[in-house]
């Protein structure tokens, strides 16, 4: 049926990130901001791994690199059998493109196209007709439950539904990897609630692995995984069962602040 | 192509805006347009579409000097001659002086006028009733429509250079490629200033072949050389030309205001790219998280700023296209009515005007092209807004 | 009423550097396009309204428009200076001149040819015309076939440089002299002895007289005169006034720039419009929080009016010295078209008076004005709290 429905099958559980020495420095005038310091994470097929850290510790940038947006100063990213940091531009582009989902906590939904344009956006960039189009995108936007929302713009959607679209472009492509940078940053309990869940189906039904950036311990409770990123340095690495991270979390939260 | 949606939906996204872009294309280009078909008309071939040019013999000193009549028998002998035509500038006034009661009165003789001039057809009266009057006139259509004259109308001249005061009945009405003349038979002033006979403007000389024309004016010039006075003789074309060149530098005037109009409507699409492309630094950067390569984005907003352009630049030229009998009819009671009795729309200035378009529209895009692909998305992704 | 400080508007302009910067340009060039073709017709203009005297009356034929359709016979110049109220000369005889105007098909410097005005003039007639100079060379001495040539046709005419010969067929003239009438009509003209010309010519008689009368009374007297004896069929002119009616020859170019000025300033203006309403867009929380903060609609309404005003004003400086720059650098020859009025050269000079340059200025204000006014409503009727809750 569907290539959403095939990944089901596809998962392996060997490793899909795996990240070694990697440094991530800006330089601003003649000052070196160390942001990432050599630091290596893995991270299994069908994983679901969160990510804190106070405000500037680099979380973002650690998704930013692993998703391909960024490049590191030095270390390798390697993510399925390809090597992410060493890749030409456009490779990276034509990678992200059928590998990467991203959600963005401001959703960034393109306000002038429909729910369904939004999703059919990274449809575009395949070989798919547009009747093939048409039906992933349709899928998509039922997975995440608005698929009578199809024809409504951004403007016409409440937040929680904005970011469900965003999610459906996400997953539009059908990619294994998903990474999200505060899904749940700009929305109320009950919308970040709904949003937590659906992130928790896609990976546990759809055996998404999903990286997610957030400082909200609730929804770090959600992952499998809790990574601690401070002043460059992962600082711990906390295998959890899934509900066992809530305390931790919280923990971690209450020292940052 | 499967991007054009998007591409479309992005153009106007700021309806205000695109609406204000598309009035501050248009309205230059209809400007560029109205100088582009004055620079043609000034610059047409006579002759186009006819194959044939006429030649004029004038005074060697200037067109208002006289030459005798008499050189017609001696012009003649040349040979391949079918057929010329006293030409004389009657000038004088039609009701008064104003721009808007200015346009070309010549005396003629009327059977070998129709014969030199064979491309003018009458659409009203016919050439027995004009040749059978002595003081009948033919006039232009596009005169006519402006004056509102019929057959069978008077018409008075009042003379300058000559003193003479001429009431003239419109006997046809022609068409012709700048039909905006008015012609009457010359022996109404001969018989009326004794002085003046024998004594005549020009001649209007229609040539058998193309080999004549190339031969005759060098003949004709060397026939009079030593006479006096010397003649000057030059191709309808060249005729044209010497007055044209006579208004100054006009094509330089007329070209400088296009190239600078050019630019303007490039500033003002230039202008409306960077604004859009500016507000969608974070929108880009998002589509290149999607995977969108940068030759797409950079593709995109070029395409956006071209569509622009040619939105703006068809709509200018349809509006030129639209109003121009009407603006034509306008400019025939302004000041510039002496250049308006000829235009005419012309493909190639249409075609101009197109090319502008594409110009404007790639150029406009470029910059803020470029600079959106270049961005580099982690940046993108940091900016609000 | 409070308002908004300036300085809050002319920043905003700053920190808006490209969109400023293309906007100004824009205004910029079409006030300079403007000016320049208007400093076109005034140049025009001038040669007419600054030519000829109140107190010469030039006498021509009835009904006739220029002197080159005119034409007085020999045997009329007696009758006409005996009328009352010519003025007489140091030597008592009539200030007046019997002169002969031909034009000549010459050719120009940069190709092409043009009609030049040949006169020839009597005795009197450089006292008529006192604000003349030579510049070069000396004055035609008559019977010699010499002319002395206007500064502007001798740069813009084929051998009318001093020493060069000007022929025409049997007709040979040589330049002894060059020169300058100030901008005026003479400066359009070739002179040479008027009896020489008419038997170079063949002529019969003269084309006009001009005389000098004593004062207004007796310029009326004198115009009377010739208005009263049908015989001659004369009429009097005042030389300023058939210089004045001329002016006409300005008319299209004038026209142009007016056609051309007017469309181009409504594009420009909506592209003042663009940028005022991407400004009030970019602040609307700005806006709102003035709005909160206590400023009345009317203060928000002239505060963006004000700031669309300075980026016209801008474009209008630019446009000023670009135009300036222009006229000075690139225009700053004599140029020349045909009058046809006369049917001959007239040769002027770009002229960008300060009136110009402040009717470029009010032009480019006006665009600021109707580009500023409608974006400027908008941000007045800004909801407070909508625009307060919104994010950028």
């Amino acid at each position: 049926m569907s290539s959403v429905a095939s990944v089901i099958n596809s998962t392996t559980g060997t490793t899909l990130i795996r990240i070694d020495g990697l440094v991530k420095q800006y330089t601003r005038d003649t000052q070196v901001l160390t942001v990432l310091d050599n630091l290596s994470l893995t991270v299994d097929e069908g994983d679901f791994v969160a990510l804190m850290g106070p405000s500037g510790s680099g979380k973002t940038t650690l998704l930013n690199l692993i998703a391909g947006i960024d490049r590191p100063t030095s270390g390798t990213i390697l993510v399925g059998d390809q090597q992410v940091s060493s890749m030409s531009e456009a490779a990276l582009a034509k990678w992200r493109s059928a590998n990467v989902g991203f959600i963005f906590q401001l959703y960034n939904l393109v306000p002038v196209l429909t729910a369904f344009e939004n999703v059919e956006l990274p449809l575009l960039l395949t070989n798919l007709n547009r009747a093939r189009r048409r039906k992933q995108a349709e899928l998509a936007l039922s997975v995440v439950g608005l698929a009578d929302r199809m024809d409504h713009y951004p403007r016409q959607l409440s937040g929680g539904q904005e970011q469900r679209v965003a999610i459906a472009r996400a997953i539009a492509t059908d990619p294994k990897l998903l990474v999200a940078d505060e899904p749940t940053g700009d929305l109320d309990s009950k919308n970040g609630e709904e949003i937590l869940v659906l992130m928790e189906r896609l990976n546990s039904e759809f055996k998404k692995t999903i990286v997610m950036v957030t400082h909200d311990p609730k929804a770090a409770s959600r992952a499998h995984r809790l990574v601690h990123l401070d002043k460059g340095v992962l600082k711990e690495d906390v295998h959890a069962e899934k509900g066992k991270a809530v305390g931790m979390a919280a923990a971690i939260s209450a020292s940052s602040t | 192509m499967k991007y054009l949606p998007f591409v479309f939906k992005n153009l106007f996204r700021k309806k205000t805006r695109s609406l204000l872009t598309l009035g501050s294309i248009l309205l230059p280009l209809f400007v560029i347009c109205v100088m582009g078909t004055l620079l043609k008309t000034l610059s047409r071939d006579p002759s186009e579409g006819r194959g044939m040019y006429r030649l004029v013999v004038r005074h060697k000193v200037s067109l208002t000097n006289f030459i005798p009549e008499a050189y017609r028998e001696r012009i003649f002998q040349l040979g391949g001659i079918q057929e010329m035509s006293i030409w004389c500038w009657f000038g004088g006034k039609y009701v008064d002086y104003s721009a808007k009661n200015q346009f070309a009165r010549f005396g003629v003789e009327p059977e070998k006028f129709l014969k030199v001039f064979d491309e003018a057809r009458f659409i009203e009266g016919t050439a027995p009733d004009w040749i059978s009057d002595r003081a009948g006139a033919i006039v232009g259509d596009a005169l006519a429509k402006k004056y509102g004259w019929k057959v069978g109308q008077k018409i008075t001249l009042t003379g300058d250079i000559y003193p003479i005061t001429l009431d003239l009945t419109i006997r046809g009405i022609y068409t012709a490629e700048n039909a905006s003349a008015l012609f009457f038979n010359w022996t109404y002033v001969e018989e009326a200033l004794p002085r003046v006979k024998g004594r005549i403007g020009t001649f209007y000389v229609k040539a058998k072949s193309a080999a004549d024309v190339e031969r005759l004016p060098k003949q004709i010039d060397a026939l009079f050389e030593n006479a006096d006075p010397p003649t000057k003789t030059e191709t309808e074309k060249d005729f044209q030309n010497g007055f044209v060149s006579m208004l100054g530098n006009v094509k330089f005037m007329l070209t400088g205001i296009c190239t600078a109009i050019v630019f303007v409507i490039l500033l003002i699409a230039a202008n409306t790219m960077a604004m859009a492309a500016r507000e969608r630094v974070t929108e880009i950067a998002v589509l290149r998280t999607l995977g969108y390569q940068k030759s797409t984005i950079l593709g995109m907003i070029l395409g956006e700023s071209l569509l622009l352009a040619l939105f703006g630049g068809v709509a200018g030229l349809a509006f030129f296209v639209l109003t121009f009998p009407g603006f034509k009819a306008w400019l025939m009671n302004t000041p510039m009515a002496g250049f308006a009795a000829g235009i005419k729309l012309f493909p190639s200035v249409l075609a101009a005007g197109f090319g502008v378009a594409v110009f404007v529209g790639l150029v406009a895009g470029v910059v803020p092209a470029i600079r959106s692909a270049r961005r580099s998305i982690t940046d993108g992704l940091r900016q609000v807004g | 009423m409070l308002g908004i400080p300036l300085k809050y508007n002319i920043r905003n302009l700053f920190v808006r550097k490209v969109t400023t910067g293309l906007t100004v340009l824009g205004i910029g060039l079409v006030v300079a396009v403007f000016l320049c073709v208007m400093a076109l017709g005034e140049g025009l203009t001038r040669v007419f309204t600054a030519s000829g005297s109140e107190n010469n009356v030039l006498v021509l034929r009835q009904n006739s428009q220029s002197e080159l359709q005119s034409g007085v016979s020999r045997d009329q110049v007696p009758l006409i200076l005996t009328l009352p109220g010519v003025a007489p000369d140091a030597d008592g005889k009539p200030l007046a001149s019997a002169e002969l105007v031909v034009v000549l098909n010459l050719e120009k410097r940069e190709g092409g040819s043009s009609n030049v005005t040949i006169r020839g003039i009597g005795e009197k007639g450089m006292k008529l015309r006192p604000g003349l100079t030579l510049v070069q060379g000396r004055w035609f001495t008559p019977g010699k076939s010499e002319v002395v040539v206007s500064r502007g046709i001798s740069s813009r005419f084929k051998d009318c440089s001093m020493g060069e010969t000007i022929h025409f067929g049997a007709y040979r003239w040589t330049v002894v002299g060059i020169f300058d009438a100030g901008g005026t009509a003479p400066d359009s003209e070739i002179w040479t002895d008027v009896e020489g010309m008419i038997t170079d010519f063949k002529r019969g008689g003269y084309s006009s007289v001009l005389a000098r009368t004593g004062g207004r009374a007796a310029r009326d007297q004198f115009q009377a005169g010739l208005a009263g004896d049908a015989r001659l069929a004369l009429e009097g002119k005042v030389e300023r006034k058939y210089y004045d009616d001329q002016t006409s020859t300005a008319a299209p170019i004038k026209f142009l720039g007016f056609f051309v000025g007017i469309v181009m300033a409504i594009g420009a203006c909506f592209g003042a419009m663009n940028t005022m309403y991407a400004a009030v867009a970019a602040r609307t929380r700005e806006i709102a929080t003035l709005r909160a903060l206590g400023f009345s609609r009317l203060s928000v309404l002239i505060s963006f009016v004000f700031e669309s005003l300075c980026l016209a004003l801008l474009g209008g400086l630019l446009g000023c010295a670009l135009g300036w720059l222009a006229v000075k650098l690139a225009l700053s020859g004599v140029t020349g078209t045909t009058n046809f009025a006369t049917f001959s050269e007239v040769v002027f000079a770009f002229r960008l008076t300060p009136a110009l340059l402040m009717t470029g200025i009010v032009f480019s204000l006006v665009m600021g004005f109707f580009g500023g006014l409608f974006p400027a409503s908008r941000a007045a009727f800004t909801k407070i709290t909508n625009a307060l809750r919104q994010v950028g």
